[in-house]
């Protein structure tokens, strides 16, 4: 009996020694939303901050609450500091309350910072424990602070709520996908460089304009929308992609793909000239047509039709890269996993004179109910 | 703890029969008187409201007075009663006319006497369970009398390996405690042990079996019940076919049965009359009520408090709107609810059933919705402590109930200083304690710890019957099988059709 | 002095199993792929692979040595040092296995504040945890062997979530970086193989509760399933690292296993990482309470006189008072490196040399008779 109650008593003792943790009360922190970073040259740039604030839309049964008590009074915050910089710190000092960015869902660079250089930013964002993984980063043609702040929206309803769901829903179609996740894969490995997509305020709504192209941590040129399915193609498997095919003159056809597959075989990974086959497979769907232009005995001719084009698209493309000296499509890392005692030091000035060879197939299963 | 100690004992500072009347004397309901017949003359003495009056005085009495008496020899060849005792050893009489008998001497001064057992026992009859009731099993409970109870036990179990031993607690009290077991069956250090622990209880009364359960426990600073205690004979034996060891005390409804695991206490005796399936899914069900209403809460504070990046992203606005209007803590506002129910709950039970049921509705909806309405909780709470209120009266067994209601409390208070981490270490605390925890010396979390497959079977699921032929494998019962496991499952093998044979 | 083992402390053979298996199951495994894949790469797997099988050679060697020692005492180090090179010599070598475990028991301890300062409170103060922390393991302790193997058993149990949600990671995975296989010469394999010691390290403690394990020719199976078991989880856990993370990205991670539990999202909740770290305590607490456990009796063995209850006491007070002299990450890492150095000397070359004493003395012994 007696040796309980010291127990009892010295661990009670210890938990209230024990009891000064700072605390972050949910509705007592800032939990910021968005950040935006513009560079301004001379190693300054001007960050931005967003965070939602939650005022209650009069409650029916609270009439005798009266105003809210914690709601926060801000929305955003926003100033000069030098690349780099912890926005949270930097903010603090102008903050309502305590500032917290472990719930960051969109990180924000204009193209500026973009050519500049990532690598502070990035280094930044990988050391803190606190900030999740799929956070969403994009570049902004145009200001980062504008678009954060702007007040010309359609609705009220915080904006990186409209950013990360924008990326995210295109990460599911035609973009390749980009989190903080995999955007560290690409920076930090080997024989390979990250992409982005770009985005701007486009009156009084958002829009996604391409995919920004990284040499490592430096923005080398963008891959405007129609191309980025092509880009996609070669990149992973996906299954939910439209590319609109321009077969003649002012004639469309519009595939939804339900599948598509790629693999890669490199032959003479060591040599001065690798070879590199891509071989994409692709299950579709068409759902608009120019009239006439297909119905069933035309199938496979326009598949074939279809298929040429897509290689000779990508090609150009990984011809476009190659020139620019830059690997997106990871094409070294698979180069790497088809040779042995790879050369990885050499690679990149093999890299631009390695043969890219694309063949396509494409199985168009489904027309529509029409013919 | 006072019975304890060795008080003057006063029984048995009387030395005679005749100050022992004296002394009885006094009571207005003892009466004492001569009887002068024509052959036979004696003094007869009983405790009014102990005896059944009517008996004695349409069948004792009239054969007492019969002219075939001629001493006191006779009277057991006369009296249509069995169990006459004759006995010069005062203990027995005092014991036995407390108990209710009829005491006969002779003279007045002579220490022989008679005592012919004449009690009667107010007893309610059988009535409908009610604080473990179910909707399928039986409906009987057991009721206040000792001999109710076995008759009612007995009837289930027929069979003469049953036994029945009778054991007397209390230094004034003697009140009677009945241990039941199948011999053969049941382990017999087990048994051992019950006895022992019962016949070395130091105690002057004991009134209930729920008093004995807190003596004869294994370790009395836990909050955790260490024996099932249950109100309804078929449990009961249920339990002793299984080679437990039940006991019941004189005077109060339910029986202990020993030893229990902690996973027995989260079954309820429905399980058994539904299809495997379903069982399982209802137990499956209570288990996570229990943790439910254990965590829930405390993880409540600790995320408010410190982990605000667990909460999803759309719930946090969810979670912020509500809580904007609240001045507290998370902590002082989980307290305060929490505080509300428990009160609400003890009210609920200290009031009769009518006003009571009226005080649960009212204090929950009316106190519930007016904390939310004046802003000193948020709405959001209010769910999440109601239905932990509710997930922990999933539990069938009333004590463990209570347990889990009170457990939680130091599961907030951790949580609010070392957030999910003192969840964890709070937990922790707790699971060693159970690990440590023993029911008669048995483990009391046995199917995982020690680890023993076979008696998972029937623990959080329950499979069905033909694979549980195995009796508990914890309680090293006497005879392992309860069914010839080749032979329960030969049946349904015997002859198994082709398609439209 | 050597009275026998009662029947009631004893743990069944099962136990064989979890015991060395979890007390193999570190903090190592949070941060191994780094230490790993620096010279073998996408190969490290095959470090694990090879390394694992080493420890059940060792393991092997393990219960011969006790099976031999069992003929002529109690099973476990204590004995065997003492009845081979005799009170004085044998204690000194007991006291340098038992620093070992020691030095095991801190290391792990004071990694795991290391990361929950880390990841979770970065103001946690270490003092206070670890004597709450101890507190527990007081309370455990005291209820003995089989108490202790309890834990084990419930930390194998909800240690299995956690693996499971590794598999979470599988939808990120990109394959193509397990290619080329066999890419590295041996010696580069070889000295992951030395890093990986680390992790593997601590099937051996069963040196000294095997006597407590009742019917041992039983026990023998499950404990090479244990090490079987401990490989196979090390191996899928390496191999979600290498495909999850690039080369360069997994060179910059100090917790790859935390860092890509920080990825799985839930409905219900994210960031799981914090849960998991959370639920890392019952890596912990096994550990650290076997070793106490077996300091105190290591202590009781070479001086009777000292009841384990008391030394256990200090045990604790020792294993503070050295926690929360490491100030930083850095130290952290040159006592895991000790610690690694050590127990590699001890199961590759202490034992079989021990093994090998113990045949010249039965050699011996059968001579002179």
């Amino acid at each position: 009996m007696k040796h309980f109650m010291h127990l009892i008593a010295s661990i009670t003792v210890l938990i209230i020694l024990s009891g000064c943790l700072p605390t972050s009360v949910i509705d007592d922190v800032l939990i910021i939303e968005a950040e935006g970073v513009d560079y301004i040259g001379g190693n300054k740039v001007i960050g931005t901050v967003t965070m939602p604030n939650y005022v209650q839309s009069s409650n029916p049964g609270s009439s005798g609450a009266g105003l809210p008590t914690t709601a926060s009074m801000i929305r955003y915050l926003s100033g000069t500091t030098y690349d780099g910089k912890s926005l949270v710190d930097r903010f603090q000092e102008n903050g309502q309350r305590a500032l917290r960015a472990g719930k960051l869902r969109v990180m924000l660079f204009n193209k500026g910072l973009a050519k500049h250089g990532l690598r502070k930013q990035i280094d930044l964002r990988n050391r803190d424990p606190e900030a999740p993984r799929e956070m969403n980063l994009a570049i902004v043609d145009g200001s980062c602070k504008k678009l954060l702040t702007a007040i010309d929206y359609q609705t009220q309803i915080p904006i990186a709520r409209y950013i990360q769901d924008m990326i995210e829903q295109n990460n599911k179609q035609n973009y390749p996908e980009s989190t903080l996740e995999s955007f560290l894969y690409a920076y930090y490995g080997d024989y390979m460089d990250p992409f982005l997509p770009v985005i701007r305020k486009s009156g009084d709504h958002l829009e996604t304009i391409g995919l920004a192209l990284f040499k490592s941590d430096k923005y080398v040129m963008e891959l405007p929308s129609n191309k980025v399915f092509i880009f996609k193609m070669l990149f992973q498997k996906f299954d939910q992609g439209v590319y609109d095919f321009e077969f003649a003159s002012q004639k469309h056809i519009a595939l939804k793909n339900v599948h598509t597959k790629v693999s890669y075989k490199v032959k003479n990974g060591n040599s001065t000239s690798p070879d590199i086959y891509a071989h994409v497979s692709i299950n579709a769907q068409i759902i608009q047509a120019y009239p006439k232009s297909i119905n069933k005995t035309m199938g496979p001719k326009i598949e074939k039709k279809i298929e040429k084009h897509m290689a000779a698209q990508a090609e150009k493309l990984v011809h476009m890269l190659q020139k620019k000296q830059i690997d997106p499509l990871q094409l070294g890392q698979h180069v790497r996993s088809h040779t042995r005692h790879f050369d990885g030091k050499s690679w990149y000035d093999r890299y631009p004179n390695a043969h890219f060879h694309c063949t396509v197939d494409t199985t168009i299963i489904q027309t529509g109910i029409s013919d | 703890m006072f019975w304890i100690k060795k008080n003057n004992d006063p029984a048995q500072s009387k030395k005679s029969i005749a100050k022992f009347i004296d002394q009885m004397k006094t009571n207005p309901d003892f009466s004492h008187f001569h009887h002068e017949g024509k052959q036979f003359s004696c003094w007869i003495s009983f405790i009014v409201t102990l005896v059944d009056l009517e008996y004695v005085h349409r069948d004792l009495l009239p054969a007492l007075y019969s002219d075939r008496v001629h001493s006191i020899e006779d009277i057991a060849k006369v009296l249509p009663a069995d169990k006459l005792i004759r006995t010069k050893n005062l203990s027995e009489i005092q014991s036995g006319i407390l108990d209710g008998s009829l005491m006969i001497r002779e003279s007045a001064h002579s220490k022989e006497c008679l005592l012919i057992p004449c009690m009667k026992k107010q007893s309610r009859p059988v009535e409908q369970s009610e604080t473990e009731t179910s909707i399928l099993g039986p409906h009987e409970s057991f009721v206040e009398s000792l001999e109710t109870n076995i008759n009612l036990i007995r009837s289930r179990i027929p069979i003469p390996q049953l036994k029945v031993e009778e054991l007397r607690v209390g230094k004034i009290s003697r009140t009677r405690v009945s241990v039941l077991y199948v011999e053969g069956i049941a382990n017999k250090e087990n048994i051992n042990t019950v006895i022992q622990r019962i016949s070395d209880l130091e105690t002057i009364s004991l009134i209930s079996s729920n008093m004995l359960y807190l003596m004869i426990s294994d370790n009395n600073h836990s909050i955790f019940p260490q024996f099932i205690d249950t109100e309804r004979p078929d449990r009961v034996s249920g339990a002793l076919y299984e080679g437990k060891i039940a006991v019941i005390v004189d005077g109060s409804p339910n029986a202990l049965i020993l030893p229990s695991t902690i996973v027995e206490f989260f079954s309820a005796f429905d399980d058994y009359s539904l299809v495997w399936m379903l069982a399982s899914a209802y137990r499956l069900l209570r288990l996570f009520a229990i943790g439910f209403s254990v965590i829930s809460s405390p993880l409540y504070v600790a995320l408010l408090t410190y982990h605000y990046q667990l909460v999803p992203k759309d719930l946090l606005a969810t979670l912020i709107v509500s809580r904007s209007s609240v001045p507290y803590d998370p902590i002082i506002e989980v307290l305060l609810l929490e505080i509300m129910i428990e009160l609400l709950r003890e009210a609920g039970a200290r009031l009769p059933t009518k006003v009571g049921q009226t005080i649960g509705i009212v204090g929950g909806i009316v106190i519930g919705t007016a904390s939310v309405q004046a802003g000193i909780t948020s709405n959001i709470l209010l769910i999440i402590i109601a239905m932990s209120a509710l997930a922990a009266f999933i539990t069938p067994n009333y004590r463990m109930a209570t347990t889990i209601r009170l457990i939680r409390f130091p599961f907030i208070i951790s949580a609010q200083l070392l957030g999910i981490l003192g969840i964890a270490l709070c937990f922790m605390i707790c699971v060693c304690h159970l690990l440590k925890l023993t029911s008669l010396g048995h483990p009391y979390i046995e199917p995982i710890y020690p680890l023993r497959v076979t008696d998972l079977k029937d623990s959080f699921v329950r499979l069905p019957l033909n694979l549980q032929t195995q009796r508990p494998l914890f309680l090293r019962t006497g005879d392992k099988n309860r069914a010839n496991p080749q032979r329960v499952n030969k049946k349904e093998g015997k002859h198994s059709p082709d398609i439209d044979e | 002095m050597y009275n026998k083992i009662n029947p009631t402390h004893t743990i069944g053979p099962l136990s064989a199993f979890f015991l060395p298996q979890v007390m193999q199951i570190g903090i190592g495994f949070l941060s191994f792929q780094q230490i790993i894949t620096k010279f073998s790469e996408q190969d490290g797997w095959l470090a694990t692979l090879i390394s694992g099988l080493s420890t059940l050679f060792v393991m092997w060697i393990i219960l011969r040595l006790l099976e031999n020692e069992r003929h002529f005492g109690r099973p476990d180090i204590f004995s065997i040092h003492r009845r081979i090179f005799g009170p004085w010599i044998g204690n000194v070598l007991t006291f340098i296995l038992m620093s070992h475990v020691l030095l095991f028991s801190f290391a792990f301890l004071r990694s795991y504040i290391e990361i929950l300062q880390v990841w979770i409170f970065p103001q946690l103060n270490s003092f206070t945890f670890s004597i709450i922390f101890c507190c527990i393991v007081w309370y455990i302790v005291m209820g003995g062997l089989r108490t202790i193997s309890g834990v084990c058993l419930l930390s194998f149990i909800y240690l299995i979530p956690l693996f499971i949600l590794s598999i979470f990671i599988v939808p990120h995975a990109h394959y193509e970086n397990l290619m080329p296989l066999f890419d590295h010469t041996p010696l580069s394999i070889m000295r992951s193989c030395y890093e990986t010691t680390h992790d593997y390290l601590g099937f051996e403690l069963i040196l000294y509760f095997y006597p407590f394990i009742s019917q041992p020719e039983k026990a023998r199976k499950w404990a090479f399933r244990g090490v079987l078991t401990t490989i196979y989880i090390y191996t899928t856990i390496l191999l979600l690292g290498i495909i999850y993370f690039s080369q360069g990205e997994m060179q910059n991670t100090i917790w790859p296993t935390i860092t890509y539990w920080k990825s799985v999202r839930f409905p219900l909740f994210e960031h799981v990482d914090i849960i998991a770290i959370v639920i890392l305590l019952w890596v912990l607490i096994p550990n650290i309470c076997l070793c106490s456990w077996i300091l105190a009796r290591g202590i009781k063995f070479t001086f009777p006189a000292i009841k384990m209850k008391h030394s256990l006491i200090g045990i604790l007070v020792v294993l503070i008072t050295i926690t929360c002299m490491v100030k930083n990450g850095l130290q952290v890492r040159t006592i895991n490196n000790i610690y690694n150095g050590f127990g590699f000397i001890i199961i590759y070359f202490y034992l079989p040399l021990l093994l090998f004493c113990q045949w010249i003395k039965k050699k011996i012994g059968r001579q002179s008779a």
